[in-house]
């Protein structure tokens, strides 16, 4: 029984899929330390490699239109290790949750409200997300239509204001990186910045016209793509060497914002920008993973779980690194690996299947 | 426990007896008349309670024949009464004599000169003719009555209404009577299809309720609702339209109104265009308009009458007043307590410099002063007409510079309090919903901060995404993106290029607004001297 | 449980979290002690830092001026502390200071001599990394004291450290003798091995009843450490190859040989090095766009050989400055300039070799200086005001 009732439309779905992109506009900052300069080359290789993955995705939803995730695992893989399948998607979707609320939490609390108790930020944002799931996904699109025109806005907007900082030769010189730096920092990028959009493959099915999902998933990709390009071009261009020291470097930037002394002081950009991005991605694991437990366990409706799963995510977010500097080791050289899992390998092994299950089905009507 | 247990039971048993114990009805019944007149008289006595103002008039006419009209004093057109009815029964010269046998069809076809007359069998239809200001016929030997509609009374007349004034456009408000609303309307929009459709709600007051829609343009599952929902209405009376207001909306416990109300025929016609449906409810001159979605706040029909690019500078204004009333004392509050570095430095010296000698928080300040703000808009409606202006003298320069001087509240905060205070009134429709949501927002900001506006709005927008009006979403041109509804929401795009009526409103064939549109016509250029080029 | 109920459950549960944990960070304007100014001078004991910071009576500010100061009403109150690190220092100034301090507003970061000579970074570190202190603070070296520096008489403002921040700003548009830097600047230059960071200097001169602070000079530090100054002939020959001229005078002769001041409306810089034979060469080009000023001569000026003539001179002027600065740089073995970045941009191989010794290297390169100078507008008069 669907448990989602809900339709989105196309253009809905390519605005959810570019919000839900746009945190990586914040998080880039794992990247900087390693890559410096060059980091806008790391985005275009991953951005690459990003739109063949996204192909491969879309055929697994086109393959079974109208089927989420799990609901694809129990086909393909049979009931039982289609279970575990999407046990551990879940389980990684949930911890990708996690994650992103333990930096926002973190962000606020370097940066803006030193002095606020570690869970307070963490409660409220999973309260908002938690009224929002329980909205349906509806509702999480309209939203996100909003918030994703405004983020490019603000960016524009911060780099119109920065124009005159800029100065090109911060690119130079380029490409002096070891080439394993080099490598790791796509790696980075593509597994926490581009590919979490294969918890999408939860909610492709509620488009309304499942035939035609390549085109918007391959459009807002791109969209996205381009906002990080902007955005890193800008960073790199006004901060330069500076960057590599620089905990947050889009916060650096929006401090550097100082327009005839009057338009200054405009870190308050960056706050709400985080905060909507945030907004978006964890509303959308956080949907993901509720609506695929209750299809686990056979429920009528998800909506049950969403305080139990709020509440977990509460308690172990915020106590979820000892120190910022551990998330910081953490993203840069465990989580690539952890991520590739279940972003790479585990849906190029449902499209095998598929590829596999498609050959001897046809072979056993050509037989049978 | 125990005790418990029976206060559960016992209020149950009393719900379910509640049905049962209304008073004794009076005889409501389907009950027909005799024929007989006196019996029948003694019927309608026994159906309407003994009053002063319920006429009995017993006549003589034609060749014996009894007969008898029963109407209510100050409902219908005592003159009328006479001349049409009484006169040409009774007043009969020796060369028209009445024929032999007279019966009430003869009466209703030959005789009487009024324009609608009805002929009623059961008790209860004519009773309810007679509450609503009809003149009932009763002849001897009939056994049915002739309702005779000669309704005439007292009505405020048509005034400009006092709510909602423009620059530029009629004048015309709505009244009490629903009769005239619908002339009203009628005026409007000369269309064969307009239909009105009346309802009778309420238990005891039998209140009129008209849904008045454009037969082909509206949906009919938006009619089918309209009605639905109507018919579930069990109340005592319906005083005003906001009871069914408050009844037929989607999300009664929000905020946010869904359904719209106006008192002008031109707004509610140019409404009914796009496709909505109005319910008209007699005796108040408030007509709802369903449909409604948010930005219809922000627009007001002088938009229309006025030209684009003006119309469109208004739009923004509007929309940019609305978050100004319901953000800047949460905003200011935020910044002067959690986020100080983000005010300019010449800027925060002269806060910090007000707020010296203060002995409040900001929270506090800003909360009081709005409370006290409320207070004088309150006060300012009851008042009666020449007071009022002292008060607002009174409550808003001295008190404010008072305050000030002695040194309660910072000069800044009622800077903000005042620009608040006047931007909320640019959007009438949502003062309810923007004054909580200000209270609410200045709450916020004074426990977080930054953040807790920013939660607070994100929760606004969540809970207005999540709402529908009667299956359109509440944020419509926006948020399922609509390109022509679009052209109407922050701009007032030029009349020629808005082609198309709002996505989801009207029936989706009929989206064409206009059928030919003179900009499509280009004018040739005239032909002069082209004869030369050839020569 | 009825929607109702739950709702209401839940209103609470929020309003609960909200309340007890919300007003951590709330701080009235009233509690806040706001800095605008820091001196950072070497403690009395070795390896002990002497911090002061300016804080704003924001009673006294109020430019309406309901409680004018008066006689001695100062809007300021100085506090000074000294401490192993900074960060201790500025913690214990809360033990005088009523009010917590306040960073985000702060103004100007001066360091006294003493501490510029002895290696800034572990002075600036605390500025870096704290989230209040903000990156565009103006950086400055003391002749003497910081302490000294911020006690000075703000003259036409109500705030010495704004008096001092206006003053740099106004230096470096109008006259261009020194450099006006933010700490973002000096940051960039620190990280960079082979740029030496500059700051302008901030005299004290004591007329006797007051002291008033005076911008003179740029500080050369190499490393973190100051070695040396430019004046002020030294400090524009920096702003020119730095194209951050933006106004001034240059003082020539004329033909006749009577002075003329012929004032600077905008110029621009750059440099680009080659690499010729292994060796460095750079090249310098400065055009520049000017007025007639002033002259104290009774000769025309504005007849075109005079131009001419004088949009020599000042080339030649330019060039002079620009000369001493490169000789000045070259006498402390510091890059002010970038050339050694410059080199790294342009040719990355050949500068892995060079990095190290870019030291003896730079005073080994070979500068050309083009300029090109130009005399747009005479003012109001042409030739002066005497008999024809």
């Amino acid at each position: 029984m669907r448990l989602e009732k809900g339709v989105i439309t196309n253009t809905q779905l390519m605005f959810l899929i570019l919000s839900f992109m746009e945190f990586m506009v914040m998080s880039v900052n794992f990247v900087y330390s390693i890559c410096g300069a060059d980091a806008w080359i790391a985005v275009l290789a991953a951005y690459a490699v990003t739109m063949l993955v996204a192909v491969g995705y879309a055929a697994i939803a086109k393959s079974y239109p109208g089927k989420n995730l799990v609901e694809i695992n129990d086909v393909v893989f049979g009931p039982y290790l289609g279970k575990l399948f999407s046990a551990l998607y879940l389980w990684f979707f949930f911890e990708y949750m996690i994650h992103i609320a333990y930096y926002f939490n973190s962000f606020w609390l370097t940066y803006i409200m030193t002095e606020t108790p570690r869970a307070v930020f963490v409660i409220l944002l999973i309260f908002v997300c938690a009224a929002a799931v329980r909205s349906g996904i509806e509702v999480i699109a309209r939203c996100s239509m909003v918030f994703a025109i405004m983020v490019p806005i603000m960016a524009v907007f911060a780099a119109a204001l920065l124009l005159k900082d800029m100065k090109l030769f911060h690119f130079l010189p380029i490409l002096d990186l070891p080439p394993k730096d080099f490598i790791q920092s796509v790696h980075i990028i593509l597994t926490i910045q581009f590919c979490d959009i294969v918890v999408l493959l939860m909610i492709l099915p509620y488009a309304e016209d499942n035939n035609k999902i390549r085109k918007p998933l391959l459009i807002a990709v791109s969209l996205g793509a381009a906002l990080l390009l902007f955005t890193v071009l800008m960073s790199t261009a006004v901060l330069g060497a500076r960057m590599n020291n620089s905990t947050s470097v889009t916060f650096a930037i929006t401090r550097e914002i100082d327009v005839a002394k009057v338009l200054t002081r405009l870190d308050v950009l960056i706050a709400i920008t985080l905060l909507i991005t945030v907004f978006v991605k964890v509303a959308v694991f956080y949907y993901a993973t509720v609506l695929g437990l209750a299809q686990i366990f056979k429920l009528r409706s998800y909506k049950p779980l969403i305080v139990p799963v709020g509440i977990l995510a509460i308690a172990i977010s915020a106590n979820l690194y000892p120190s910022d500097m551990e998330q910081v080791y953490c993203a840069r050289y465990i989580w690539p690996f952890n991520a590739s899992l279940f972003e790479f390998i585990l849906p190029a092994i449902t499209l095998i299947a598929i590829g596999v299950r498609s050959l001897t089905g046809s072979k056993k009507e050509r037989n049978g | 426990m125990i005790n418990y247990l029976k206060k559960v039971i016992r209020f149950r048993k009393r719900k379910k007896n509640s049905g049962k114990e209304r008073p004794e009805a009076r005889q409501e019944t389907d009950a027909a008349f005799f024929g007989e007149l006196e019996n029948d008289l003694g019927l309608l006595r026994g159906a309407i309670a003994e009053s002063s103002d319920l006429i009995i008039r017993t006549f003589i006419f034609g060749r014996q024949i009894k007969a008898a009209i029963i109407y209510i004093d100050g409902l219908t057109d005592k003159e009328l009464i006479s001349e049409t009815i009484l006169k040409p029964l009774m007043y009969r010269t020796d060369g028209n004599p009445l024929p032999e046998k007279v019966d009430l069809e003869y009466v209703r076809a030959e005789l009487l000169f009024t324009g609608s007359i009805d002929t009623k069998k059961s008790l209860k239809d004519v009773v309810s003719h007679i509450l609503s200001g009809d003149t009932a016929l009763l002849m001897d030997g009939a056994a049915e009555a002739l309702v005779i509609s000669l309704r005439g009374w007292k009505t405020r007349g048509i005034q400009e209404p006092q709510t909602e004034s423009v620059v530029r456009g009629p004048r015309e408000g709505f009244s009490e009577t629903l009769r005239i609303n619908t002339s009203l309307l009628r005026r409007k929009i000369k269309n064969p299809d307009l239909k009105f459709e009346t309802v009778t709600i309420g238990e005891r007051t039998h209140t009129d309720v008209c849904i008045a829609y454009i037969d082909n343009l509206a949906k009919p599952e938006l009619i089918e609702e309209i009605k639905r929902r109507l018919n579930k209405i069990e109340i005592d009376g319906i005083l005003e339209s906001g009871y069914i207001e408050q009844y037929i909306e989607d999300a009664p416990y929000s905020i946010f109104s869904t359904v719209s109300n106006s008192e002008k025929p031109d707004k509610v016609a140019a409404k009914m265009l796009e496709g909505r449906a109005a319910i008209l409810v007699d005796g108040t001159p408030f007509v709802l308009t369903v449909p409604m979605v948010f930005v219809e706040s922000f627009q007001s029909e002088e938009d229309y009458y006025s030209r684009p690019f003006f119309a469109s500078a208004i739009r923004l204004l509007r929309f940019i007043a609305f978050l100004i009333s319901i953000l800047a004392p949460a905003l200011y509050v935020a910044l002067s307590t959690f986020h100080q570095e983000l005010i300019p430095t010449p800027l925060l010296l002269s806060m910090a410099a007000a707020h010296e000698g203060v002995p409040f928080p900001a929270l506090i300040e800003a909360l009081v002063m709005l409370l006290f703000f409320e207070i004088l808009k309150e006060a300012g409606v009851r008042l009666p007409r020449p007071i009022g202006q002292a008060v607002s003298i009174v409550g808003a320069l001295v008190i404010g510079e008072a305050a000030v001087s002695a040194g309660l509240i910072g000069a800044p905060m009622v800077i903000v309090v005042a620009v608040t205070a006047v931007s909320s009134f640019t959007i009438p429709a949502q003062t309810d919903s923007g004054t909580i949501m200000r209270f609410v927002l200045l709450l916020l900001a004074g426990l977080m901060g930054g953040f807790g506006i920013s939660i607070g709005l994100f929760a606004i927008l969540i809970h207005m995404a999540s709402l529908r009006s009667f299956g359109i979403p509440y944020l419509m041109p926006l948020v399922p993106f609509d390109r022509s509804g679009f052209k109407d929401t922050f701009i007032r795009a030029p009349l020629r290029s808005m082609t198309k009526r709002p996505r989801g409103m009207a029936t989706d064939e009929i989206r064409r607004r206009n059928a030919s549109s003179p900009s499509r016509q280009k004018e040739e250029p005239p032909k002069v001297s082209s004869s030369e080029d050839s020569g | 449980m009825k929607t109702g109920s739950r709702m209401m459950k839940t209103v609470q549960c929020f309003v609960m979290i909200v309340c007890l944990c919300g007003c951590m960070n709330s701080r009235e304007l009233n509690e806040l002690g706001i800095v605008m100014g820091v001196g950072i001078d070497k403690g009395d004991e070795s390896g002990t830092v002497r911090i002061t910071a300016q804080v704003v009576k924001a009673g006294e500010i109020a430019s309406t001026g309901k409680n004018s100061g008066g006689i001695g009403g100062k809007a300021y109150v100085n506090f000074t502390d000294t401490g192993n690190t900074v960060f201790s220092a500025v913690r214990d100034i809360t033990t005088q200071s009523s009010r917590k301090l306040y960073f985000p507003h702060n103004q100007v970061l001066i360091l006294g001599r003493s501490a510029a000579e002895d290696g800034v970074t572990k002075y600036l570190d605390f500025f870096m990394r704290d989230p209040e202190t903000r990156l565009n603070v103006y950086i400055l070296v003391a002749d003497g004291s910081a302490e000294d520096a911020l006690a000075t008489d703000p003259q036409l403002e109500k705030i010495p450290a704004s008096a001092i921040s206006k003053l740099v700003e106004g230096e470096a548009k109008s006259t261009s003798q020194a450099m006006a830097v933010e700490l973002k600047d000096f940051k960039d230059s620190l990280m960079v091995k082979t740029n030496a960071p500059v700051a302008p200097i901030v005299e004290i001169s004591d007329d006797g009843e007051k002291k008033t602070a005076k911008i003179n000079g740029t500080a050369v530090f190499k490393g973190d450490k100051m070695v040396g100054a430019l004046d002020k002939t030294e400090g524009r020959g920096l702003l020119w190859v730095l194209g951050k001229v933006e106004g001034g005078i240059i003082e020539t002769t004329s033909s006749q040989g009577n002075p003329v001041s012929l004032e600077i409306v905008r110029a621009k810089g750059k440099f680009s090095p080659e690499l010729v034979d292994g060796k460095v060469k750079i090249t310098i080009t400065i055009s520049e766009e000017g007025n007639i000023g002033e002259e104290a001569g009774t000769e025309n000026l504005t007849a075109l050989p005079e131009v001419a003539f004088l949009e020599k001179q000042k080339g030649e002027v330019i060039k002079n400055e620009v000369t001493a600065a490169i000789k000045k740089a070259q006498e402390l073995h510091a890059d002010i300039f970038g050339f050694g970045e410059s080199i790294h941009h342009k040719y990355p191989e050949e500068w892995k070799a060079m990095k190290d010794q870019w030291d003896e290297l730079f005073s080994e390169i070979e500068v050309e200086v083009k300029v090109e100078a130009k005399l747009r507008l005479s003012g109001r008069i042409s030739a002066p005001a005497v008999p024809k």
